[in-house]
């Protein structure tokens, strides 16, 4: 797969289908099952929208949404932050964290400790209460190749072209 | 308190080391809980400044040599698996703690946690010492220390301590929101430093006393025990104080509790602790125990349905801070 440019209708709709494809074989069989039923049992009550934004100090904010049932993703699409406040958590950071978060070194639980990833929007108790589903769902979708874009330009075309 | 116990106050950390350990000093962090008064916090600040200890004062020469002659491949898996959760959380707390000291409400209050941020970063450095000098980690900076001992932790870690890295985010934006102290105050002093890192203690350097190994890591940590045990008293203390003023703010400390024992009734990697002579469920004993007698020290009740999660909180996201 090529890279697709991250916030784009293309990386949202390859990231929904990654998130929901769950984890890989070998994720799966390293961590404890117990971990496992602890995101199942959570799903249930996961109906949300969740923003994942770039964000910038000017206006070129760039946002994809994820609309979650019972921890499903069944709807994406993307804005520059027009509709947010749909959102019930957002999550964020700036290029950079978007490059640190997507390519390492450090992984991503290390990543949401150090603040790369920082919750913009959302109650706190709500999304902590939730964690390990909100890591999983992202360790996943983020199996997604995917270059950071700022501002304008929005296609997989124009990044395959950068690339 | 016995006469035993409030020496403990006065003694300079080689006593400590010889005469203590680990046992009795967390008895002095519940036993030494008094009601607040008014100069709580710089009567914590003067105990500050006649225990502190210089990390530079330590040696670990018999560590290096105990860690590869005398303590077996699984020993030192299960200290390592059970010691860097500490060695995270330190570098954790030392760098979130500063939203708090912005919001904490009189100047009593930020002058004693200027010493508790000292007290944190020099927690840090020691823990880097340890990693390098009796380990055996090779590192350009003290990330890079951390970068290689994160092979040993639970990855559920990300709770409690992305917890108070999220909420020290929200604090510093909101200072003068007291939900928000009083939850953070319950995520770092309550849970993170009165429940997780009294175990970690416990386990380690208990091994460590019975053994009479380690003797550089004992003294430096018990050392830090000491610290922490004027951590907790003070954050207690503060608890009162805010739900004394308020009493509608015992609900932002029972949400936080339940936040922290959802995530906490979890793990990703078992840790198998009879290489250091301890029991998983006495770890999940001590757990419990030492969050029941924080909401003791505040005054809150445990109501039936926080006494079922209790039971179900995991022994491995024990770390410290």
């Amino acid at each position: 797969m090529s890279q697709l440019n991250l916030m784009s209708e293309e990386w949202a709709a390859a990231f929904a289908a990654e998130a929901n494809s769950g984890p890989d074989a070998s994720r799966r069989q390293n961590v404890e099952e117990n971990y496992w039923q602890w995101i199942e049992a959570r799903k249930p009550n996961l109906n949300i929208v969740l923003g994942l934004a770039i964000k910038s100090d000017t206006d070129a904010d760039l946002y994809s949404y994820f609309r979650i049932q019972e921890g499903v993703i069944v709807e994406t699409w993307c804005d520059k932050g027009e509709r947010r406040g749909e959102a019930q958590v957002v999550l964020g950071g700036t290029a950079e964290d978007w490059e640190e978060l997507l390519r390492g070194p450090r992984n991503l639980s290390q990543n949401i400790m150090y603040r790369r990833l920082r919750l913009f929007q959302g109650n706190l108790h709500f999304f902590f209460r939730n964690i390990y589903y909100f890591a999983e769902l992202l360790r996943q979708g983020m199996r997604v190749p995917a270059v950071v874009q700022t501002g304008a330009g929005n296609s997989a075309a124009e990044a395959a072209a950068g690339s | 308190m016995s006469e035993f116990l409030e020496r403990i106050d006065v003694v300079d950390i080689d006593t400590l080391h010889r005469d203590y350990d680990v046992d009795k000093v967390i008895d002095y962090v519940h036993e030494g809980i008094e009601a607040p008064t008014g100069s709580y916090p710089l009567d914590l600040y003067r105990k500050y400044e006649a225990q502190r200890w210089n990390i530079s004062d330590l040696s670990f020469e018999e560590d290096k040599k105990d860690w590869t002659d005398k303590m077996t491949p699984l020993q030192r898996d299960t200290f390592l698996r059970v010691a860097t959760g500490f060695h995270h959380g330190e570098r954790q707390v030392a760098v979130d703690i500063m939203p708090l000291i912005i919001a904490a409400p009189k100047d009593e209050h930020k002058v004693y946690m200027t010493s508790q941020m000292e007290d944190e970063a020099r927690h840090t450095i020691f823990f880097d010492r340890f990693y390098r000098e009796v380990v055996g980690f090779e590192a350009t900076d003290l990330m890079d220390t951390l970068d290689q001992s994160y092979q040993y932790m639970t990855e559920t870690f990300i709770g409690a301590f992305g917890y108070l890295a999220y909420i020290s985010d929200q604090l510093r934006q909101r200072p003068h929101d007291k939900r928000l102290l009083v939850s953070a105050i319950t995520n770092y002093h309550m849970w993170i430093e009165g429940v997780l890192a009294l175990s970690v203690m416990k386990i380690t350097l208990g091994f460590c006393k019975r053994n009479q190994i380690l003797p550089g890591f004992h003294k430096g940590f018990l050392a830090t025990t000491r610290d922490e045990s004027r951590h907790v008293v003070f954050g207690m203390h503060l608890l009162q104080e805010l739900l004394a003023d308020d009493p509608s703010l015992k609900t932002a400390v029972y949400d936080t509790v339940v936040t922290m024992l959802i995530m906490g009734s979890t793990y990703t990697q078992p840790v198998d602790y009879t290489p250091l002579g301890v029991e998983r469920d006495s770890v999940r004993d001590i757990l419990i125990t030492n969050l029941r007698k924080k909401l003791g020290m505040v005054g809150l009740p445990i109501p039936p349905e926080l006494e079922r999660m209790m039971q179900g909180v995991q022994p491995e996201n024990a770390a410290g801070g």
